[in-house]
C-alpha cells in the first residue's frame, strides 16, 4: 500500500486537478480533493505515454480511447507503480489486432495498382498509341532516335556512328518496303557492338551493326526485318513507350518521391530501356512468319541468331540495357514450329557482302 | 508578456533515430519511413513544453500507412494520367517543353498546397496538450485554390501581389485553427504584409529592369547565349563579371527573404488571438542569420570534402567516379537530414520557443475538449509529394 498526490486530466479540457492517489496490489484509486472516487485503474491496463521516457515522471492513460492522464512524480511512488506494472512501455493489445486488416489493405492495394500496371496499362497503352496521330508517333520516333543516338555516341566516343553505303542501305530500305507493303519506314544502321535492331514509334528501325556482324546468313538478318517491321505494323513501340512513361510515374509515387530528379533521369532512361512483353514479341513472330511466307524468304537462319545473341555477353556498358530479350526459348519454338518458310535469299550476294561491311565502308 | 515555451531536446538522441531510420529505411525500400517519422515526431513533439506541461504526438505509423496507400492509389491513377500526358507532349512535341513544365509546375504546385494543408491538419490534430487536441478545421481545396490563384497573380504583377498571398494564406491557415474547442484568431492586415515585402519586391523590380535594359542596350546576354554554346566570346571578362553579379544578386535576394519571413513570422505571431490572450514573437533577424550560415557552412564543408574525395582519389577515371557516387549519394542521403535537423531544424526550435511570449500564461490550461471529427488517415498526399519531409 502506497499513498500519494497526482495530477488528473479527466480528457474533457485541459484543466487539471490535483488528486489523492492509492496504490493497491491491482490497480491505482484516485480520489478528488473532496475525497471521492473518481477512478479505479487496473495496473494491468496501464500505460506510461512518455515517449521518450521520462525518469523523473510518468504519464498514465488506461485504455487507447480514453484521452484521460494522470501524472506523478512522487519518487517513492513511482518506483513502486514501476514495479507492479510490467506492461507499462508494453503496446496495448488492441494496436495489435489492427495488422492483419492493415496487411490486407496493403496487399489490397498492392494487387489492385499491379493488376492495373500488369493488365491495365498494356491495354490503355495500346489504346492510347492507336489514338496518336501519325505527326505526333513521327516526332516521338524522332526524340527517341535522338536519346539513342546520343549514347551511342557516348559510348562510341565518336560523333559519326551512323553507317550508310549506299547499296546496303537500298537493299535493307527495299526488303523493309517489301515487309511493309510500301508504308514509310526508315532504317538506320548505327555502328555498335550491340547485337540488337527494333523499332521505334512512328515507323523507324534501328539496326546495330553487332547484329549484322552475328547474322551469318541474308535471311537470318530479314528475319530480323520482318520482325521489327511486325512491330511497327502493330505499333508496339508507341504503345511501349506510353506504358513505361506510366510506369515510372507509378514508382515514383510509391517511393514518395515525385518531384525529385531520379525519376525525370529514370523516365528517359526506362523509355529507351524496356523491352517488350511477351505478347508483344510473340506477335511480331507470328506476323514476320507470314511476311517471310509470302516473299518466299526462308526464316530458319534467324534461330540460330536468336541463340547467338542470347549468348551474347552483356558488358557493354551504357548500351547493355539495350540488350533485353525475354522468353526468347518461346520464340524459337514459335519459329522451329514454323519450319521453311521459302526458298529464296532476301538479299543477292553482292548487296550481302555490302550490308556486313557496311559500317567498314562508312567510318 | 512573458514566453511559455521551451525546448529540451537532446540532440544525440536526434541523431540516432535519423540513423536509425535511415538504414532501416535504406533496407526496407522507404517503407519504414511510416515507422521512422513517427518514432522521431514523438521525440520533438515532447521536447517541447508549453508553461511546464509536454506535447503529446498521437499520430501512428499505421496512420501514415494507410494515408501512404490511399495516396498511392489516387496519385498512380492522377499522376499516371496527367505525367503521362504531359511528358508525352514532351516527346511528341520538344518545342512544348516549356508549356508541359508550367503545366506541370501548376498541377504540383496546387497540389503541393492541397497536401500542405492536409498535413496540418493531420499534425495538429495529433497533437495535444494537457489531453486536449488542436484540429485544422477548414477545406483543403479552397486554400490551395486562393494559394493558386493569388500565386499567379504575383507573377502577372512582378510580385507586387505576393504580400496579398501571404496575408490570404495565414488568414486562412490561422482563423481555422483550433485547440480544443476554442478558434485562433488572426487580425493580420494586408497593408502590414506589404510593408513587410516591399524590400524584396523593389529589389527584383530593379533587377527585372536592369536586366531588361541591358538586354536591350547591350549585348551581354548574346555573349552569354554564345558562351554556354561553347562559343569563345570577344571579351571573356563579361562572363566573369555576370557570373559574379548573377552571385551578388542571389546573396541579396535570399538575405531580403529571409528578413521578410522572419519579419513576417513575428508579425504573424503578434496578431494571433486565443480565447483573449495576446501571443508576441521577437524572432531575431540575427539569431536566424547565424542558424542558417551554421547549417550553410555545414553543408558546404561536407560537399567540399566529398569533392576533394572525387577530385584527388578518382578524377578522369570515369568507372571509379561511377562506383564512388553510389556509396556517396547514400552518404549524402544521411548526412543531409542530420545537418538539417542539427543544424537547422532544432535550433530554429528552441529559438522560436525563446523568441515566442503570450500575455495570459494559463490560456491553454483553461479550454474544453472539442467534439470536431479528427482525420482518420495519415498525411499521405503530403508524403508522396514530400512535403514537409519529416
Amino acid at each position: 500500500m502506497s499513498f500519494s498526490k497526482g495530477e488528473f486530466f479527466d480528457g474533457k479540457s485541459s484543466r487539471s486537478e490535483q488528486v489523492d492517489l492509492q496504490l493497491t496490489s491491482l490497480s491505482v484509486l484516485i480520489r478528488n480533493e473532496s475525497g471521492y472516487m473518481i477512478g479505479e485503474w487496473e495496473l494491468e491496463r496501464l500505460r506510461d505515454e512518455n515517449i521518450p521516457l521520462d525518469a523523473s515522471s510518468i504519464l498514465l492513460s488506461l485504455s487507447a480511447d480514453n484521452p484521460a492522464r494522470l501524472r506523478v512524480v512522487a519518487p517513492e511512488f513511482l518506483s513502486n507503480l514501476r514495479e507492479k506494472c510490467p506492461n507499462f512501455a508494453r503496446k496495448r493489445k488492441a494496436e495489435k489486432r489492427e495488422w492483419p486488416k492493415l496487411a490486407a489493405a496493403a496487399v489490397g492495394t498492392l494487387l489492385i495498382v499491379a493488376t492495373f500496371v500488369y493488365f491495365g496499362m498494356p491495354v490503355v497503352a495500346s489504346a492510347v498509341a492507336q489514338l496518336i496521330p501519325d505527326s505526333t508517333r513521327e516526332q516521338l520516333g524522332q526524340t527517341v532516335e535522338a536519346q539513342i543516338m546520343q549514347h551511342v555516341e557516348k559510348a562510341n566516343k565518336s560523333e559519326n556512328s551512323v553507317c550508310s553505303s549506299k547499296v546496303a542501305i537500298e537493299a535493307l530500305e527495299r526488303v523493309v518496303a517489301e515487309f511493309s507493303n510500301d508504308n514509310p519506314i526508315s532504317i538506320l544502321v548505327v555502328k555498335s557492338k550491340v547485337a540488337n535492331a527494333f523499332a521505334l514509334p512512328g515507323g523507324r528501325l534501328i539496326v546495330f551493326s553487332g547484329l549484322i556482324e552475328k547474322a551469318s546468313s541474308p535471311n537470318a538478318l530479314a528475319g530480323v526485318l520482318a520482325h521489327e517491321v511486325a512491330h511497327v505494323e502493330a505499333r508496339h513501340p508507341t504503345s511501349l513507350l506510353v506504358a513505361n512513361l506510366g510506369m515510372a510515374a507509378i514508382v515514383s509515387v510509391a517511393l514518395g518521391d515525385v518531384t525529385g530528379g531520379t525519376v525525370i533521369a529514370g523516365v528517359g532512361q526506362m523509355a529507351l530501356g524496356a523491352s517488350y512483353s511477351r505478347d508483344f514479341e510473340r506477335a511480331a513472330d507470328e506476323r514476320a512468319i507470314e511476311l517471310m511466307r509470302k516473299y518466299n524468304y526462308d526464316l530458319a537462319p534467324l534461330i540460330p541468331l536468336l541463340l547467338k545473341i542470347q549468348k551474347g555477353t552483356s558488358r557493354n556498358g551504357l548500351l547493355s540495357f539495350m540488350e533485353s530479350h525475354p522468353g526468347i526459348e518461346g520464340r524459337i519454338e514459335t519459329l522451329k514450329a514454323a519450319g521453311k518458310t521459302g526458298e529464296n535469299e532476301a538479299f543477292s550476294v553482292q548487296e550481302w557482302h555490302e550490308i556486313k561491311v557496311i559500317c567498314e565502308k562508312s567510318i | 508578456m512573458q514566453t511559455f515555451l521551451s525546448c529540451d531536446i537532446a540532440k544525440s538522441a536526434v541523431f540516432s533515430r535519423i540513423m536509425l531510420n535511415k538504414i532501416f529505411g535504406f533496407l526496407t525500400l522507404g517503407f519504414y519511413r511510416f515507422w521512422g517519422k513517427t518514432h522521431l515526431r514523438r521525440m520533438i513533439w515532447q521536447s517541447v513544453s508549453i508553461n511546464g506541461d509536454r506535447l503529446t504526438y498521437h499520430g501512428t505509423a499505421k496512420e501514415l500507412f494507410i494515408g501512404f496507400l490511399i495516396a498511392m492509389l489516387l496519385l498512380a491513377v492522377l499522376f499516371g494520367v496527367v505525367g503521362v500526358a504531359l511528358q508525352f507532349m514532351v516527346y511528341a512535341s520538344p518545342q512544348l517543353m516549356g508549356i508541359d513544365q508550367v503545366f506541370n509546375i501548376m498541377f504540383l504546385a496546387a497540389f503541393w498546397q492541397f497536401a500542405r494543408y492536409r498535413l496540418w491538419r493531420y499534425r495538429l490534430s495529433r497533437t495535444s496538450y494537457r489531453t486536449v487536441r488542436f484540429f485544422q478545421k477548414g477545406r483543403a481545396l479552397v486554400y490551395s485554390a486562393k494559394t493558386m490563384l493569388w500565386s499567379v497573380i504575383s507573377l502577372l504583377t512582378l510580385g507586387w501581389a505576393y504580400p496579398k498571398l501571404r496575408a490570404v494564406q495565414a488568414d486562412y491557415q490561422i482563423n481555422n485553427m483550433a485547440f480544443g474547442d476554442k478558434v485562433f484568431e488572426f487580425r493580420g492586415e494586408v497593408t502590414s504584409f506589404f510593408r513587410i515585402y516591399l524590400p524584396l519586391i523593389l529589389f527584383w523590380n530593379s533587377v527585372i529592369l536592369v536586366g531588361v535594359f541591358l538586354y536591350f542596350n547591350t549585348g551581354i546576354f548574346a555573349t552569354m547565349i554564345d558562351a554556354s554554346q561553347g562559343l569563345q566570346p570577344e571579351n571573356p571578362n563579361v562572363i566573369l563579371y555576370s557570373m559574379g553579379f548573377y552571385l551578388l544578386i542571389a546573396i541579396i535576394a535570399t538575405i531580403l527573404f529571409i528578413a521578410a519571413r522572419v519579419k513576417e513570422f513575428n508579425y504573424t505571431v503578434d496578431q494571433t488571438r486565443f480565447f483573449g490572450a495576446r501571443f508576441a514573437s521577437r524572432l531575431p533577424i540575427v539569431e536566424v542569420f547565424k542558424i542558417g550560415l551554421l547549417a550553410g557552412f555545414v553543408n558546404v564543408l561536407f560537399f567540399a570534402a566529398v569533392g576533394f574525395v572525387i577530385y584527388t582519389g578518382i578524377a578522369g577515371n570515369n568507372e571509379a567516379m561511377t562506383f564512388a557516387l553510389f556509396p556517396l549519394f547514400i552518404v549524402y542521403f544521411i548526412l543531409f537530414d542530420i545537418i538539417k535537423y542539427l543544424y537547422l531544424f532544432i535550433p530554429m526550435l528552441k529559438l522560436i520557443c525563446r523568441s515566442v511570449a503570450v500575455d495570459k500564461v494559463g490560456v491553454l490550461a483553461e479550454v474544453a475538449a472539442s467534439a470536431h471529427e479528427a482525420p482518420t488517415y495519415g498525411e499521405g498526399l503530403a508524403d508522396a509529394l514530400d512535403v514537409g519531409a519529416f
